[in-house]
């Protein structure tokens, strides 16, 4: 039997065990187990016996996508969400089932309310070909698209994707991963989940996702979904590991390879051959310009077993062959291998750490293969041959760039670097995070920390079943230590201790952080998690001080802290799991492993709110600014997206008539006074948005020209605290749709007049932000938009 | 001590002497009472015929309803208004939250009928105690119906006792704006030319009774 707690935030609910076997300090154990499928058998029949109390209906169903044996005897089984047999987009339960059989929590990520009958009126060759051709592919593809049919939820549609403005460094919107899209008006939809893979020298190396509509061909979503003979013992010269000792293969005919048979027994398919085995490969290319497929080149063939030489790698052009293919320079040569032993002893302590102390077979527990690509060529838009500076996933592949002195950057094979990579691969499997908002956050984060922890695990002295601290050092050499990627980048990419010093990642976190990048809005846990690990202090000046919670906190180290976070990501965590609901897994997982009144979870629960997440023990209540849900997720409104707005967020955006009076909402809690400063910002179109005033008022603006409607950022900034503060967006609507330049209902009697037209309608200021076309979704946004300037009280 | 006592001596004998006084030589004035506060609501309404709003059974002494009706005969597909109120007059809402309740003769939900799907029913409440509110069918599925057949649409309004009214005080409503939805607006696989004359609201006029606080 089990209980459920009251759910903080989104669609995460806990049930805490009411008689599950007693917290213990975590024992490792070294090899991994696999599940008992009774154990999965018994989670599945629970979860089938309590559907209709978690809101499903009969045609709801559950997969097994993941099923873990933990160190504490728990079996943690991850189950996909099904509608009528077909997958339900991001739904997720948890299933614990304790050594005795018992069901002692429930991690509810499931979608309800799914009115769907019937099926997709397009076929999956359809949906494949409408994806490729927004792709547009320039060259050859390593496979064809992957298509699955699943049930979508209509308020995931569209979203925009930003990047840093190489320019400035601020957020900019990313045209090519963002969707101008308006959600269908049913609450779910069916459609096709179709993911595509590039690897060629005009495309460079790319993994792009879509889901489109399978009644109307819409796409409805759209992101980058790239994030990597007989066994030997070699020894390897690496850049940032010096000497070290590598398992690899021996040859029938004597040669070596740098390839791991021990490690990755199970092939994941390769794009070019089966590969089993951790595998470090160079970038190959093969009939340029006419195909110019993209080949990963294993190291093989050596006659020695030593490999690199320590050297950095030297950019000296390309080398081709009688027929035509090529390949950097040297990536061949001893120096050239240096960066590949860098890759193959990181990959190899990453996959030892996540067996020998987290009792994980490989990343995804299923022992997959992965294979590390160094000396990659990088995409260009004009079709030229460049290196790679940078470091990414794309499925199996980990590609790691040679950086070179005049981008400011080494080769991207450090250990903390290659281990970040790695965790990807254990994200993607189990968590699934959505690679957007929050949840982003979460998955980068995952990556920094854990990466983090392989570089602690590599430390002389490690390497068994615990990972060790790092050494004392004073604060200049804790701030090198916890930075990401210190040696390999001039400017280290990121900080974990402040992760404000590279200009974009915030200390803490805010309402409205999800917008950013998840590169940097993983700042704030990494943070956290640098003082899970070496706790808090009372002093301004150190490293580890922070505004939130000055107050000095005794860390838990790394093995601990690891631990607890590689629990709440494996228990507790769902696709959709933002920032504060990952306080509650942390506080949740440690709470399984050192019991609710242990120091461990009350560090945890210190960690996070020294990025102003959640309270401390103790802690008054700190100030918290909200933009209020103005449009629930039932709503028409909440549950699509608007052509700017990631799909999802529209509960918090306010809708404003141009040209009026407008009150701007705003929550403020804990505060005597709740007054706020708000700061404006200037929208792309240049179009400026005036003043709003303290108390909120707001006369709004003109649209642009030629646009009826136009977004801004808003920042809402306690004046009793400062340091809180929450960024929104409210969209400014032309609802004038007779244009007869008075807003009033008569508008909407032009709106109704031209419902269902489409390209013939006469009237196209009356499909408000539908170009056009008008139907229900101009008739809710009207209401909303008018409602909230004249409210009939 | 001696003048003292020649005052109270003297008091005496005025005193005595107005008591004396046999009948009244002067006029009496009583003063008209005084206005009476106003605590309710008259509606008188306007003649019949045409478009006018006219005041429903549910109404109270202190909560006045008003049904749109139509003429008999004429078709439309929905109507909107705004209704003015002067000071001491404040538009109340409805059980659901709006300033306007649908009687039902509007035809509001798409053919498909889709559960929650949003209907074009409106209302807000304009600068200068201005209530505009529309309630209209989406597009071209549902016929037009009969706007005399039944009252359309209601609107409701409350006495401000915060104004200090006083009972015979005016209170002089006006709609200074009302169009409808024709019943012909086109079909939707018409030319965008024939679409932009036909689909478009047509201006009405709509009569007000008179109203005053009792």
């Amino acid at each position: 039997m089990h209980r459920q707690l009251s759910r903080p935030v989104s669609a995460m609910v806990l049930a805490l065990a009411a008689g599950g076997p007693a917290a213990t300090a975590a024992t490792p154990i070294g090899t991994p187990r696999p599940a008992d499928p009774a154990q999965v058998g018994r989670a599945l029949s629970h979860l089938r016996s309590i559907q209709a109390q978690l809101g499903l209906d009969g045609a709801a169903d559950f997969q097994v996508s993941h099923a873990f044996l933990s160190a504490q005897g728990r079996t943690i089984v991850h189950f996909n969400q099904l509608h009528q047999g077909i997958p339900v987009w991001n739904g997720m339960a948890i299933v614990h089932v304790e050594a005795d059989g018992t069901i002692s929590q429930v991690v509810n990520g499931l979608l309800t309310g799914i009115p769907l009958t019937g099926g997709p009126a397009l076929s999956a060759a359809q949906a494949s070909a409408l994806a490729l051709k927004n792709l547009g592919a320039k060259g050859p593809m390593p496979v064809a698209p992957t298509v699955r049919t699943v049930v979508f939820p209509s308020r995931r549609t569209g979203g925009f994707a930003t990047r840093p403005d190489p320019a400035t460094g601020r957020v900019a919107l990313d045209p090519e991963y963002s969707i101008l899209a308006k959600a269908p008006v049913a609450p779910f939809v069916w459609a096709y989940e179709v993911k595509t893979s590039l690897m060629n020298p005009r495309d460079g190396m790319k993994q792009v996702a879509y889901v489109i509509d399978a009644t109307t061909g819409a796409i409805l979503r759209k992101w980058n979904d790239q994030r990597s003979d007989t066994a030997a013992q070699g020894t390897g010269a690496g850049l940032y590991n010096g000497a070290v000792v590598l398992d690899i293969t021996q040859a029938a005919d004597g040669t070596y390879s740098l390839i791991d048979p021990s490690r990755g027994g199970q092939s994941a398919p390769s794009y070019i051959t089966n590969t089993s085995g951790l595998t470090v490969a160079y970038d190959y290319v093969t009939e340029y310009p006419w195909g110019g497929y993209e080949t990963p080149m294993p190291y093989t063939g050596s006659s020695t077993s030593a490999w690199g030489d320590g050297s950095p790698f030297t950019d000296t052009g390309l080398s081709f062959d009688a027929s035509g293919d090529f390949w950097w320079q040297g990536a061949t040569t001893v120096a050239g291998q240096t960066d590949a032993v860098d890759a193959l002893f990181g990959m190899q302590k990453s996959w030892d750490m996540f067996q020998n102390v987290f009792s994980v077979n490989g990343m995804d527990n299923k022992g997959s293969t992965l294979v590390a690509l160094v000396h990659p060529f990088a995409p260009t838009m004009d079709g030229s041959i460049q290196p790679m500076d940078w470091h990414l996933s794309f499925g199996p592949y980990l590609i790691f760039g040679d950086g070179g002195p005049n981008r400011g950057r080494g080769a991207q094979t450090e250990i903390d670097i290659v281990g970040h990579e790695m965790v990807h691969s254990f994200t993607m499997a189990v968590p699934q995070f959505l690679y957007q908002g929050e949840s982003g956050a979460l998955e980068e984060a995952t990556s920094d920390i854990l990466g983090k922890m392989v570089q602690a695990y590599a430390q002389p002295g490690g390497g068994g079943a615990t990972i060790p601290d790092f050494p004392a050092s004073d604060a200049a050499g804790l701030k090198a230590i916890w930075s990401f990627g210190y040696h390999a980048d001039q400017s280290p990419e990121r900080s974990y201790y402040r992760p404000s010093l590279d200009g974009s990642s915030p200390d803490g976190w805010y309402d409205g952080i999800g917008v950013i990048w998840p590169w940097f809005s993983s700042g704030p846990l990494n943070r956290m998690f640098f003082f899970l690990v070496n706790g808090t202090s009372a002093a301004p000046g150190d490293p580890n001080y922070s505004s939130f919670l000055p107050v000095a906190t005794q860390g838990l180290g790394n093995d601990t802290s690891a631990r607890i976070w590689f629990a709440a990501v494996m228990g507790f965590m769902t696709p959709n799991t933002g920032l504060q609901d990952a306080q509650v897994a942390a506080v949740a997982a440690a709470t399984q492993l050192y019991g609710a009144t242990s120091p461990q979870v009350a560090q945890v629960e210190n960690a996070f709110a020294a990025v102003n997440i959640g309270d401390a023990p103790g802690q008054p209540k700190r100030v918290k600014v909200t933009f209020p849900v103005v449009n629930p997720p039932a709503s028409i409104i909440g549950q699509g997206g608007t052509a700017f707005y990631p799909a999802g967020a529209d509960s918090q955006y306010q809708f404003f008539p141009t040209h009026t009076p407008v009150k701007v909402q705003i929550d403020v809690q804990n505060a005597a006074n709740p007054a706020v400063n708000w700061t404006l910002g200037t929208p792309s179109q240049g179009i400026a948005g005036g003043v709003v005033d303290a108390d909120g008022t707001w006369m709004t603006p003109f649209a642009s020209s030629g646009s009826s409607s136009q977004p801004y950022i808003l920042v809402a900034t306690s004046v009793q605290d400062p340091s809180q503060f929450a960024v929104g967006s409210v969209l400014v609507v032309d609802i004038d749709a007779d244009t007869d330049t008075a807003t009033d209902a008569m508008d909407l009697g032009q709106i109704a007049a031209c419902w269902g037209l489409t390209s013939n309608n006469p009237f196209p200021t009356t499909g408000l932000l539908e170009g056009g076309q008008t139907t229900d979704w101009s008739i809710a946004m009207f209401n909303q938009v008018i409602n909230s300037a004249w409210p009939v009280k | 001590m001696r003048n003292r006592l020649l005052t109270l001596a003297f008091s005496g004998i005025v005193l005595a002497t107005l008591t004396g006084c046999g009948g009244s030589s002067y006029p009496t004035y009583t003063a008209p009472p005084g206005p009476v506060a106003a605590s309710g609501l008259t509606y008188t309404d306007p003649a019949a015929g045409g478009w006018r709003l006219v005041k429903d059974a549910s109404s109270t002494s202190t909560r006045l309803v008003l049904d749109l009706v139509g003429p008999a005969g004429t078709m439309t597909r929905g109507v909107g208004f705004n209704i003015k109120a002067p000071a001491g007059l404040r538009f109340d809402t409805f059980s659901d939250g709006m300033g306007i309740h649908d009687l039902g003769a509007y035809n509001l939900v798409s053919a498909a009928a889709n559960p929650g799907e949003p209907v074009a029913l409106t209302s807000a409440l304009l600068p200068g105690n201005v209530l505009t509110v529309g309630i209209y069918q989406k597009g071209r599925e549902q016929p037009a119906i009969d706007s005399g057949a039944a009252p359309l649409c209601q609107v409701a309004l409350k006495l401000d006792t915060t104004v200090g009214l006083h009972a015979g005080d005016p209170l002089a409503l006006s709609v200074p704006k009302a169009r409808v939805i024709p019943e012909d607006i086109g079909a939707v696989t018409d030319t965008m030319l024939v679409l932009s004359r036909k689909a478009r609201l047509q201006d009405i006029s709509i009569s007000v009774g008179a109203s005053a606080a009792n």
